[in-house]
């Protein structure tokens, strides 16, 4: 009897062991969690935190080549304040930020955007009191064990590469040389006109939902920061329009007043040159405008740090301002025109024709025209254009289709 | 709760957890609170009709075996029938039978609308209230003594691994055993963890995946075409008795755990050579019941009359009751008619077929006759099983429509299967599942495989053991969120 209890405390201890494995497989952690707990204690000085008009509107790199400071960007998509609250939290366990930096668009969501993607948040690391509370306060008891990666999702069999990959990730060695290089993820695909009025067109905000958590939330966390010595500053990063239609949890929050009432920095930004090209979607930037918008951020901490700004930077960056873009066709003939902000900006392009499933075609050599003209028979194009300075210490991708 | 759920993995692991605790004898009290637990985690007021019926079926039982005469007794079995029934009606039949009446008016001309019953079916009801009546029935012709303990009676009614979905257990079967339960043993251990897994694998790997074919074709008939309606026909047939069979596998393994054996429900139905057969071997808890209760009393009630027509009435009598006690529905009653009108000829014209069959010497006995009678039998239980799926007779009639005009046969896209809902890699993982699937219940002609496989080689075992656990949770069809639902996974 005693040796079939200890058989079937082997089998268990093996089906554990492939069972944490394929847990680490099916982890939903996203890349600043994953990176944030393998950064050095006490790295980092700037911290931008909210939901994906944080960590998908500015680039921490450049902001780190401007300034002497080491910036980093985190959040989880759709979050509400609530989980940046614990966000916060979890983050004050391993850095001292002397800044941070709250995207105010997590306080007007009073629901996150998809419930799902908390896990890209309590996926990462340990699970402990802060990820609990998130978790609690989102998950049914009925769905709670989804808390579990490999009881949460159908997994997608059509791609099982992404499976296996993820498993012979779990055995690799981390790389621990990430460091401040984190750069965000923004979108690389502008607007074109016609989506851009389209956007113009959608409904507004047409309910007025219940603030009562997020105010709760929101006074808890400038308590954190307060007593954690950080200053706080809140940010409101540029969008075209906020649409019921695509925010139903989405409700109005006067910034200013709050802001004003409790002696809080409020940055906005300046977007009256923006036009299509600067926006991915209504509510996001596109690359295009990524960079002027992280470059005034840095801009706006230096002048509430008292720091200096790297200027010969600066002006690099400042190259990379573009104001439009059009993308014309005259039968198979198509001709995509950028349009510099400093038409003798010192900028090299490299074109990448693509099919309809994004495969390379062909790619030019790299030159120095902003415009370029090719023919495709197909209906449907795909272009990426690869942009880098001749000093070549900053490039960036952008993607454009006919459609 | 339902069986096919992490969270009753759980609570059946904790519930086994303390039930040693208790001495063999006494463990009915835990197995009983935990049953009611089960009862009032889906709603209380279910834990409260069962408690009802409970009491209702232990005061009958008691008084008729304490009556005197026979007419007293039949007083109290009649009772303590129409007040199970009677619930059973309230809960499940009220409605349909007020919209029967409403048609019946309505063909004569008066318009009537009555107030539906808003109340939720409770949790097995149908199943614990014919436990109930064959109870007080076996009391009543003296096949048992009544159950004295209140307690044990309970339990036998809410036992909670067959408390949803059956089987219908015989009071004769599981009472000495609630009395005393077998004591543990590491074989029936195992066996018992792996017919539960056996029965997720079943549920979350095949007929869940199965579900969506089944209800992207029934839910609009009309926008499909034949070769998917055939299909779907097909996979609603395979999805039915392997959701089911799974249920039940998973209740008997949990039963086993705690010392209880259930009994079987299911012995490869599709198999069966005759409609006949396939009743004893589908749902046989079920068949035996409506066999020993109400066709066996209704030939002894017509055993004067010698024409077979009676038997024929009698048969379409039992499934008639069997289409209703499945659902409150038309759809149910054409279903049970269906069977029952099946069985009526092939027992009116038995006699004439074997003679038939000997006369022209046709290899009744042979492969190729009994395949053929195996495909016969099978067609026949689909175009019934049509019936018992579809939401109402106007989408039954849609589907048959599709197959029986072959509509759209020639066009392309009638043969393709990949609008059903299911993407490739879903109908690979269905392929190799239904193959292992396939395999298993060839091989369980020979005796258990749950206990078989543990005489086999250690890592041989093991690796199956783990494949199948890994398979459930890899390639089961469950879970909150999707894969793709994440639109920013590269974040």
């Amino acid at each position: 009897m005693v040796r079939n209890w200890l058989r079937f405390a082997c089998f268990c201890t093996i089906f554990f062991l492939l069972f944490s494995w394929c847990n680490a497989a099916l982890n939903q952690r996203s890349r600043q969690w994953r990176e944030f707990y393998q950064l050095p204690r006490n790295s980092i000085d700037v911290v931008i935190i909210g939901n994906s008009h944080a960590f998908g509107t500015f680039q921490s790199r450049i902001i780190n080549e401007l300034i002497p400071v080491s910036t980093y960007a985190i959040g989880t998509p759709g979050e509400s304040i609530f989980v940046s609250y614990y966000e916060l939290k979890e983050l004050l366990k391993y850095q001292k930020p002397h800044m941070v930096l709250l995207e105010t668009f997590a306080i007007n969501m009073t629901e996150p955007v998809d419930i799902g993607y908390i896990f890209q948040f309590t996926d990462a690391g340990h699970l402990n009191d802060n990820k609990w509370s998130v978790l609690k306060r989102y998950l049914p008891l009925d769905i709670r064990y989804s808390m579990i990666p490999v009881f949460r999702e159908r997994m997608d069999w059509n791609a099982p590469s992404v499976f296996f990959d993820k498993m012979s990730a779990v055995v690799k060695p981390v790389d621990r040389s990430i460091g401040k290089k984190a750069v965000g993820w923004v979108d690389p695909e502008p607007l074109s006109d016609a989506e851009y009025d389209a956007v113009l067109q959608l409904p507004g905000i047409t309910e007025n939902l219940s603030l009562e958590e997020n105010l709760e939330y929101l006074n808890r966390f400038v308590d954190l920061c307060e007593q954690n010595n950080i200053h706080l500053v809140l940010m409101t990063t540029p969008v075209i329009k906020i649409s019921s239609q695509y925010f139903p949890y989405y409700t109005p929050f006067d910034v200013a007043a709050y802001a004003h009432t409790h002696q809080i920095d409020w940055i906005t930004f300046d977007t009256s040159s923006f036009t299509n090209m600067h926006y991915a979607n209504l509510d996001h930037v596109s690359i295009f405008g990524s960079i002027p918008v992280s470059v005034d951020l840095a801009e706006k901490i230096t002048n509430i740090l008292s720091i200096p700004m790297d200027q010969n930077r600066l002006n690099d960056f400042r190259q990379f301002y573009f104001s439009d873009f059009t993308l014309e066709r005259d039968g198979e003939y198509y001709t995509l025109t950028l349009i510099p902000e400093t038409p003798q900006a010192a900028l090299l392009y490299k074109y990448v024709i693509m099919d309809a499933d994004y495969r390379e075609e062909y790619s030019t050599d790299w030159m120095t025209s902003s415009q370029y003209s090719f023919s495709d028979a197909d209906e449907i194009v795909h272009m990426k254009v690869i942009i880098k300075n001749v000093e070549e210490n900053y490039q960036f991708e952008a993607f454009f289709n006919n459609y | 709760m339902q069986l096919s759920t992490f969270l009753f993995l759980v609570f059946l692991t904790i519930v086994f957890l303390i039930q040693q605790v208790f001495p063999r004898k006494a463990r009915w009290i835990w197995l009983l609170v935990a049953s009611y637990l089960f009862c009032v985690y889906s709603d209380v007021k279910f834990a409260a009709v069962l408690a009802g019926v409970t009491l209702i079926a232990y005061l009958a039982g008691v008084l008729i075996a304490n009556a005197k005469e026979r007419k007293g007794k039949r007083v109290f079995l009649l009772l303590g029938m129409l007040i199970a029934v009677g619930t059973l009606f309230s809960f499940k039949y009220l409605n349909f039978s007020l919209n029967i009446l409403e048609d019946a008016l309505g063909i004569l001309g008066i318009a009537k609308d009555y107030p539906a019953n808003q109340w939720l079916l409770p949790l097995g009801l149908s199943f614990y209230t014919f436990q109930a009546i064959s109870y007080l029935l076996d009391v009543y012709n003296g096949v048992i003594p009544p159950e004295r303990n209140i307690g044990k009676f309970a339990l036998y009614l809410a036992f909670f691994p067959k408390l949803i979905s059956g089987p219908i257990e015989r009071a004769s079967h599981l009472l000495p055993q609630i009395t005393t339960p077998n004591p543990f043993n590491y074989e029936n251990f195992v066996a018992a963890l792996l017919r539960i897994f056996w029965g997720f694998f079943k549920k979350l790997v095949i007929a869940d995946r199965l579900a969506v074919l089944v209800g992207s074709v029934f839910n609009a008939p009309t926008d499909y075409f034949a070769p998917q309606s055939i299909m779907v026909v097909l996979a609603f047939s395979l999805q039915i008795y392997i959701d089911f069979s799974a249920y039940c596998d998973i209740a008997i393994g949990a039963a086993s755990l705690l010392g209880i054996d259930l009994v079987e429900n299911f012995n490869l139905p599709y198999l069966a050579r005759s409609v006949t057969e396939f009743w004893r071997r589908w749902h046989i808890s079920l068949s035996n019941w409506l066999r020993d209760y109400i066709f066996i009393p209704l030939n002894f009630a017509t055993r004067r009359r010698k024409a077979k027509i009676w038997l024929a009435v009698n048969i379409l009598i039992v499934f008639l009751i069997s289409g209703i006690w499945h659902g409150a529905n038309y759809t149910f009653i054409i279903w049970g008619l269906l069977h029952g009108f099946y069985q009526a000829v092939e027992a009116i014209t038995q006699q004439w077929r074997t003679r038939l069959e000997k006369r022209y010497s046709i290899g009744y006995k042979g492969f190729l006759f009994g395949a053929l009678q195996v495909v016969f039998t099978f067609s026949l239980v689909c175009l019934a099983w049509v019936f018992f799926r579809a939401e109402n007779i106007h989408v039954a009639s849609s589907l048959l429509k599709n197959i029986v005009t072959l509509r759209g046969s020639l066009h392309a896209i009638a043969w393709d299967f990949t609008q059903l809902g299911l993407t490739p890699a879903d109908y690979w993982i269905l392929a190799v599942a239904l193959l292992i699937f396939g395999v298993f219940e060839i091989s369980s002609r020979k005796g258990s495989l749950f206990i078989r496989s543990q005489k086999w080689v250690l890592p041989i075992r093991w690796s199956v053991y783990l494949l199948l656990i890994f398979a459930v949770i890899l390639f089961g069809y469950f879970g909150a969120f999707k894969a793709s639902d994440f639109i920013y996974a590269g974040f």
